[in-house]
């Protein structure tokens, strides 16, 4: 019987978890309130002095095990939730205000990860609306 | 240490009169007609002792099946049983005696289902394969109801000649029953076309002197025609695969062997299979499987059909039989040199097997996840928010088929709940695990998968991994509702205090918060399985939740290329050993192929090695959740498999890099004591002598103060010995002076990696024991498996992982050295090129 030969077959499929740009950043003082679980008491813990930031993005949001972190400044921002259907805007909380710098700069990245210094200046920077 | 093939020496001490005891295949059953002896030489002739009535039959060729020998009467309950092998002028010892058991202690709900193995089977086949079956049952085929086969007093695996031959789209069923006691039938097979043409066989090598020849890519249900230099041998019929012919006159080299098969009469034979006979020096020499101090048998894993095996452990004759294991004379010990001959009638073997035998290398065993007892029903249920699939033993295989009542009389069963992760909500995730369900029903548990896209996409962080686990918690609230619904075909089925949890991902995240919340009443939970999770408290700044009270699991795919940090690892560190804990830290895997619905191989997000295939991924989960639930489920003995005692058949284990803890152990340092390298966590000094220079660092990620270097992912503290020359040793104290005769020190430990290269070599170090005199024995860690390596993925997420190494005591020897009286355990790092490594959790069993 011949002998076939031919090119190597592309069998895995990467993902595609490229983070979409920001597109825009809302930021107010809020109170943070955990969703109520119905079977337990929630471990977090309800924040007065919190401060909402509701970004949006120019495409929806990958959906991966990591999630993504909002850095601001040298804060990290880990909890996010979705806003809408598309999954392009998300809100993310910083639990202490006083944490975040006036003029910090505001990174979007995946969890595990640092805002990479070669990225030049930051689109948004962070300053509390004025209510 | 690695087999090497050597030329058979001259100065071997052959024993003519050496003749090994057989294997009796067990477990043996009350009303068995028959037993099934194996591992005899060619021709011997059986001897089988029942309660002193003694029954004689030609052994025949021991490969490939043994020999099955009936019995003048049933075996009955209590009586005893064993085998011997004779030849001229020799007589083997006899086996062990085995007790004949009733077998509804093992199989209370009734024998397990047959399989009809190999499948699928075809129009005009005259045989099938059946295997799964207790010895010395009765077992038959049924071909769309009508009975074509039936064999009285089979084997494990049976082959059942078919008359007439199967039509086309017949509905084939196996059937067995022992003691009047019918099993479930095997899963329905449906004939179908044989491949036309039919596929060319293939003969295995041969060598001259030899008398059996093996046959490969035998259709299912052909009959194989033989022909030596063209004249024909006859003709057999086959389950298919592959069939050995044995007895024929031994073959002269260049002999022309050639071989067909056929299925439908008037339907073309294949075109032949042709091999030609090689020279009796060519004979290779024989494989075998792992072997380790103290062992008494070598199993053999390839050689000629009609070889008979002949073992020799330095320099002396100490086993002699056929394949596929050869009982010794004599118990091995580390460091003995084992030589291993085949030799056929007219044909002595030139090349031999040679093998130095380790301290710890454990030998291969059975596939946890095979255990096959009943049909699988599956269900999909949806109330409110809760949503997902069940998979349970049922009557007979489909949708809301039966729930098994022999089984459900006997009590309700245990339950595992599984839940996946975050991913593309309009995938169904949670049909992802359905091979792995299907695995734990056909062993009579429940299996669950919850559907948890509703959390899918819309949310990170603690909340959705609270979200999650409060979704896990209604689901198997509404679970309580099914198993008390008279409706339901899960009624009174379930029971919610063996419970065990299975999460992947940020589900697996999820499974770690569950028992720390819950509070259903009636639920508890006895194991936990992490499946490459994810650890959202801790990003968050929050305490890692520490598994306690239950068994727990995690797997760490080498490969992740999504939850990079292998965040189970932190799990793992943090998890009290209430009542074991196991990490499975596993090569060339990726963090998706464990789901069947998750189609993207995330290893590709980054520059590192291929991974396995999808299926190997699944056999991983398979096979060590189903040894991790029976363990801690069902209470059955499946721990070994965890521990090292034991390899899994049925998974890539040499991928699999295992950690293992017991509660009941000798702690001799975690670190975790804040006491100081200088003391150990019995409170008694640690030295360190010869430049080793240990200390104890954070092996957290990221790296926190103070750290050895950014490798390291876990959430501990552990010792880095760095030495600045070769030959350091590190001293731990033990209380008093310890007999380390019948027990094992285990340490966790890894070559430690700067997080962007794998050093060309590998590195190691040497355990010792010293006793109250002073006087020191050593093994090295390449005797029980070397030291691992970290996997060689993209520079910066190079690991130092930590596996754990066991040393049996009985290893350690040396002229002067009393391994009665043990007072201190020793490390010394005896490369030639100093490196560093990392050690932690220093026990002893």
């Amino acid at each position: 019987m011949p002998s076939d030969k031919s090119p190597r077959m592309e069998t895995h499929r990467p993902p595609d978890w490229k983070l979409p740009e920001i597109r825009a950043v809302e930021m107010r003082a809020a109170v943070y309130e955990p969703r109520r679980p119905r079977n337990f008491e929630s471990p977090l813990v309800a924040a007065r002095d919190a401060v909402e930031f509701v970004v949006r993005l120019a495409a929806p949001l990958p959906a991966r095990a990591l999630g993504p972190v909002l850095w601001v400044g040298e804060k990290r921002l880990t909890e996010s939730e979705s806003l809408d259907k598309e999954g392009k805007e998300f809100r993310f909380w910083s639990f202490d205000r006083r944490e975040l710098k006036e003029g910090a700069p505001i990174w979007l990245v995946w969890m595990g990860e640092k805002p990479s210094k070669g990225k030049g200046k930051a689109k948004f920077t962070y300053k509390l609306a004025v209510r | 240490m690695t087999p090497s093939v050597v030329k058979r020496p001259e100065n071997l001490k052959e024993n003519r009169k050496l003749l090994s005891p057989p294997l009796l295949e067990q477990p043996l059953y009350r009303c068995a007609v028959s037993v099934t002896v194996f591992a005899y030489e060619p021709n011997a002739t059986i001897d089988v002792d029942v309660s002193g009535t003694i029954t004689s039959a030609p052994g025949g060729f021991p490969v490939p099946n043994g020999v099955t020998i009936h019995l003048p009467a049933a075996l009955a309950a209590g009586q005893t049983v064993r085998a011997r092998q004779k030849l001229p002028g020799r007589v083997s010892a006899w086996t062990p005696s085995i007790a004949v058991r009733d077998h509804t202690q093992d199989y209370p709900a009734g024998p397990p289902r047959p399989e009809i193995n190999p499948a699928p089977v075809y129009k005009c086949g005259v045989r099938t394969g059946v295997g799964n079956l207790l010895p010395g049952g009765h077992v038959w085929i049924t071909a769309n109801g009508t009975k074509v086969g039936d064999v009285n007093g089979c084997a494990a695996q049976q082959g059942v000649n078919v008359s007439p031959p199967y039509g086309l789209n017949q509905h084939v069923v196996a059937h067995y029953e022992l003691c009047n006691d019918p099993s479930p039938d095997s899963a329905e097979q449906i004939t179908q076309l044989a491949p036309n043409p039919l596929p060319v066989l293939t003969i295995d090598s041969t060598y001259a002197g030899g008398q059996s020849v093996t046959i490969r890519n035998v259709v299912d249900g052909a009959r194989v025609t033989f022909y030596r230099g063209g004249a024909n041998q006859g003709t057999w019929p086959c389950w298919g695969g592959s069939i050995v012919l044995n007895g024929f006159a031994t073959f002269a080299m260049g002999e022309i062997l050639t071989a067909t098969q056929e299925m439908c009469p008037g339907d073309p034979a294949s075109n032949p299979g042709t091999t030609v006979v090689q020279s009796c020096s060519s004979l290779p020499a024989p494989g075998v499987g792992p072997v380790q101090a103290g062992d008494t048998s070598i199993v053999v894993t390839s050689c000629q059909p009609d070889a008979v095996i002949k073992i020799f452990v330095n320099g002396v004759e100490v086993g002699a039989s056929g394949p596929p294991l050869v009982n010794l004379t004599t118990t091995l010990k580390k460091g003995d040199t084992v030589i291993v001959v085949q030799d056929l009638a007219g044909c002595r073997g030139q090349n031999a097997l040679q093998i130095i035998v380790a301290c710890v290398d454990p030998p291969v065993g059975a596939d946890p996840s095979a255990l096959d007892l009943f049909p699988v029903g599956w269900l999909e249920y949806n109330q409110g928010t809760t949503h997902g699939s069940i998979y349970y033993p049922a009557e007979t295989d489909g949708q809301n088929q039966p729930f098994r009542q022999r089984l459900a009389k006997l009590g309700p069963v245990p339950v595992v709940v599984m839940a996946h992760g975050n991913h593309d909500p309009s995938v169904p995730s949670y049909k992802g695990y359905d091979y792995f369900q299907q695995s734990l029903a056909k062993m009579g548990l429940v299996a669950v998968s919850v559907d948890c896209n509703a959390l899918n996409g819309n949310g990170n962080g603690v909340q959705n991994i609270v979200d999650r686990a409060d979704l896990i918690i209604s689901n198997i609230a509404f679970l309580q509702t099914l198993n008390t619904d008279p409706t339901s075909v899960l009624n009174g089925t379930m029971d919610f205090t063996r419970l065990g949890l299975m999460g992947h991902s940020r589900g697996g995240d999820a499974v770690v918060t569950v028992p720390s919340v819950i509070a259903l009443a009636g639920v508890t939970i006895q194991s936990v399985l992490a499946l490459a999770p994810t650890n959202f408290r801790y990003w968050a700044g929050m305490s890692t939740i520490q598994p306690n009270g239950y068994a727990f699991m995690t797997i760490l795919p080498a490969g992740d290329g999504d939850v990079t940090d292998n965040n189970g690892a932190q799990f793992y560190d943090q998890a009290l050993t209430v009542p074991t804990k196991s990490q499975l830290y596993v090569f060339f895997t990726c963090h998706n192929f464990y789901n069947r619905q998750w189609l993207d191989d995330d290893s590709l997000a980054y520059p590192q090695p291929v991974v396995v295939a999808r299926v190997e991924h699944e056999r991983v989960l398979a096979v060590y959740g189903c040894a991790f639930f029976r363990m801690t489920l069902p209470g059955q003995n499946t721990e070994g498999y965890l521990s090292g005692d034991a390899l899994p058949s049925g998974a890539m284990t040499q991928i699999v890099h295992r950690g293992f803890e017991r509660e009941k152990a000798l702690t001799v340092d975690n670190f975790d004591d804040n006491n100081g390298i200088a003391l150990n966590s019995l409170g008694l000094p640690n030295t360190q002598t010869g430049g080793i220079n240990a200390n104890e660092f954070r092996f957290d990620r990221p790296p926190v103060p103070p750290a050895f270097n950014t490798s390291f992912y876990g959430l501990t503290t552990g010792m880095v010995a760095n030495p600045k020359k070769t030959g350091g040793i590190f001293r731990w104290s033990l209380k008093g002076a310890t007999n380390m005769s019948q027990r094992e020190v285990w340490i966790r430990c890894a070559e430690v990696t700067d997080g962007s290269t794998v050093a060309a070599t590998p590195t190691g170090f040497s355990l010792g024991l010293e006793d109250v005199g002073g006087a020191r024995a050593w093994v090295d860690c390449d005797d029980v498996g070397g030291l691992p390596r970290p996997y060689p993925r993209n520079p910066g997420m190079i690991k130092t992982m930590l596996s754990t190494l066991r040393f049996r005591g009985g290893c350690f020897v040396d002229r002067k050295f009393r391994l009665t009286q043990v007072v201190a355990i020793l490390v010394r790092l005896d490369r030639k090129e100093p490196r560093a490594v990392a050690f932690d959790d220093l026990q002893v069993y």
